[in-house]
């Protein structure tokens, strides 16, 4: 026997008013890559062209000639933060980058780029590309990712970022190479300084994309500093050979001179949580001294402790005159800032009286020494001091911490915890700092100065300390003290 | 009836023993909790006497992005050398004004309450930092440093907690 449901009217009902649901849910906004654009020009031409913001003041060629963005041509392209309108841009002037390859238009290589943020705000960019020679020679085969500096710009000229993608050595440099240190002068015609670089054997930069959402570390060896300049193209004749203000890199710059009038120093970039003070970034020799190191795991790890926007705690570097009693030296110094456990800030101090007359190699022991006492600060402040050390968050160096902290004031336990586990650390980041130059007991004796009063150090017999310091003597002898030359046979 | 009388007095009596020994319990180890004092230590800049008074200046530091903006700061670390009985070790005990501008001078009657680090360095306890409440002897610590005659600055100061190489 069949029997009729009797809620299949309201159940026929209640299909038919979901079917309807289902359809209005259905009619979403599609948004067409059109629309898109239509939007972004809307907002550029309402927005940006009659906004109160002016061309930037310079000779710059890429500023001073007017430019116009070809909608006509624009297109929507998915980047890693979402969509964006990529708008081909003309220029009222033919401007190309002169290269040993041949002219490349400056239309070429900048485009407008218009997207929304994470607060769906709309940003505006002018970005150009100066690539590589190994890019540039293969930049038709889509598969091949961009190698070269990206300078970011807004319509005005006005610099956001300049970012550094994969970067290799000069001899990869399109335009024209000036190596500073041999105080070269830019070639005559209608120059343009770009970009200056000045990475000494190893260089690392935050790369960021266009949001400046996702970043990652990008680092490298080359051994010059160098800038890179492009010309207009001009031919010459009418353009001044005074250099245009710089678009400073990313990176700090070891400042190795060249110029009459040095160009002013850069500021700290801005997406590097580990900052440099502009003394520190401007000295050949710290700067050299800390791009080395950083070629070392431990130091690059200890480091990377630091960097990044989620990171609780920022590092700065700094080197001002250290005072300390008299007869005493200071070559470095780490501490929280402000001087309490509370503090966000770790400075890493080097000291401006003494860097001058040290060769490199104790500027890296320096930063190796004081870097150590960052970690060891970076895990304090978590705890909020060392009150709070107990051997279930950091147990040797609570063991340290027990056992020295009734002998003395201060980072005494520290040293002592130096003492027991990092002088082989210390060591092997040495001799690799130093290229091998000398075995590995003559860098574990360097590693041993500033620990001389420690246990571990007093408890060696007269002649291993004799020994130790003569290899000391041995190691530093004959070096010169002028920017990084000591770690080169002389 | 009167066995149940007894009882209850019996248990009546012994509670209130115990709650008697509670209230002592807590009324003792209540007592034994003392207001630690304040320290006035004395200062004096003498090499001789291991007394080293440094001042030290950190430069402003302004980041582009602002997520660091910090202004001059300058600070002034006293510095005690000494050494202990048990051994011939030096040590030394580095305190750092907490607010360089915020002091006060006091005239010599003041001084009665001073001690001298002679009188500190064998407390045990003395070694750990400032910041550490509940092993630091002191509340405070405050540096009395002869100012000019029978005048004293008194300023407070607290462990330094950075690492000179």
């Amino acid at each position: 026997m069949k029997t009729k449901l009797p809620f299949s009217p309201l159940l026929r009902c209640t299909l038919v008013i979901l079917a309807i649901c289902s359809l209005t849910t259905c009619q979403k906004e599609i948004t067409t890559p059109q629309k898109i654009v239509v939007q972004a020009q809307n907002y550029f031409e309402t927005t940006v062209l009659t906004g109160t913001s002016k061309a930037v003041q310079d000779n710059n060629p890429r500023h001073t000639v007017a430019k116009e963005a070809l909608w006509a041509q624009a297109s929507v392209e998915t980047m890693p933060f979402g969509e964006a309108v990529v708008v081909p841009l003309a220029y009222k002037q033919d401007i190309a980058l002169q290269t040993e390859i041949g002219p490349i238009p400056l239309s070429e290589l900048s485009y407008l780029l218009i997207y929304k943020d994470a607060q769906k705000q709309y940003r505006t960019e002018v970005v150009t590309k100066l690539p590589e020679k190994n890019y540039w020679l293969n930049h038709k085969n889509p598969k091949i990712p961009f190698k070269g500096v990206v300078l970011v710009e807004d319509w005005w000229g006005n610099t956001l970022k300049n970012i550094g993608l994969g970067i290799k050595g000069p001899e990869n440099q399109l335009g024209y190479v000036i190596p500073q240190a041999k105080g070269q002068k830019p070639p005559a015609g209608n120059m343009m300084l770009e970009v200056q670089q000045c990475y000494n054997q190893y260089w690392e930069i935050m790369v960021c994309d266009f949001a400046g959402m996702n970043c990652v570390t990008v680092h490298g060896s080359d051994p010059v500093c160098y800038t890179v300049y492009s010309d207009t193209g001009g031919g010459g004749g009418g353009g001044s050979n005074t250099p245009s203000p710089i678009d400073y890199g990313y990176m700090p710059h070891a400042g190795a001179g060249g110029y009459n009038t040095p160009p002013p120093p850069p500021p700290p970039p801005a997406l590097l949580d580990t900052t440099m003070t502009p003394k520190f970034y401007k000295n050949a020799k710290a700067m050299c001294a800390l791009n080395t190191l950083m070629q070392n795991n431990y130091y690059k790890t200890t480091l990377n402790n630091f960097i990044g926007e989620n990171k609780p705690l920022d590092l700065t570097f700094k080197l001002v005159p250290i005072i300390d009693k008299p007869g005493e030296i200071t070559y470095g110094i780490a501490a929280p800032k402000p001087l309490d456990w509370n503090a966000k800030n770790i400075d890493l101090t080097l000291n401006e009286n003494v860097i001058g007359n040290l060769p490199s190699i104790v500027v890296a022991l320096t930063l190796l020494h004081e870097g150590i006492h960052a970690e060891m600060f970076r895990k304090l402040l978590s705890l909020n001091g060392p009150s709070n050390l107990d051997m279930d968050n950091f147990p040797s160096l609570f063991n340290m911490f027990a056992q020295y902290k009734n002998a003395g004031q201060g980072a005494d336990y520290q040293h002592q915890f130096m003492a027991n586990y990092y002088i082989n650390i210390m060591s092997a980041a040495l001799k690799q700092y130093d290229s091998s130059q000398y075995s590995l007991d003559y860098y574990q004796a360097l590693a041993w100065e500033g620990l001389h009063g420690t246990d571990v150090w007093k408890n060696k017999s007269a002649a291993d300390t004799v020994a130790i310091n003569n290899k000391v003597i041995q190691l530093l002898s004959g070096r010169s003290k002028t920017n990084c030359n000591d770690r080169y046979a002389e | 009836m009167i066995d149940m009388l007894n009882k209850i007095k019996k248990y009546t009596l012994l509670f209130a023993a115990l709650l008697f020994g509670l209230l002592l319990s807590f009324n003792s180890s209540f007592g034994q909790t003392k207001i630690k004092p304040t320290l006035y230590l004395f200062f004096e800049e003498n090499a001789a006497k291991g007394m080293y008074k440094i001042t030290r200046k950190d430069e402003a530091l302004i980041r582009p992005d602002k997520k660091i903006n910090r202004p001059e700061y300058e600070y002034d670390i006293y510095d005690y050398e000494y050494s202990l009985q048990d051994t011939t070790r030096k040590y030394t005990c580095k305190l750092v004004t907490v607010n360089k501008d915020n002091y006060c001078i006091r005239d010599s009657s003041f001084i009665k309450n001073v001690k001298q680090f002679n009188d500190v360095k064998n407390i045990k306890s003395f070694s750990y930092d400032t910041s550490d409440y509940n092993r630091f002897p002191f509340k405070n610590v405050f540096i009395v440093e002869k100012f000019a005659t029978n005048q004293y600055k008194i300023i407070e100061v607290s462990t330094y907690i950075g690492s000179d190489y």
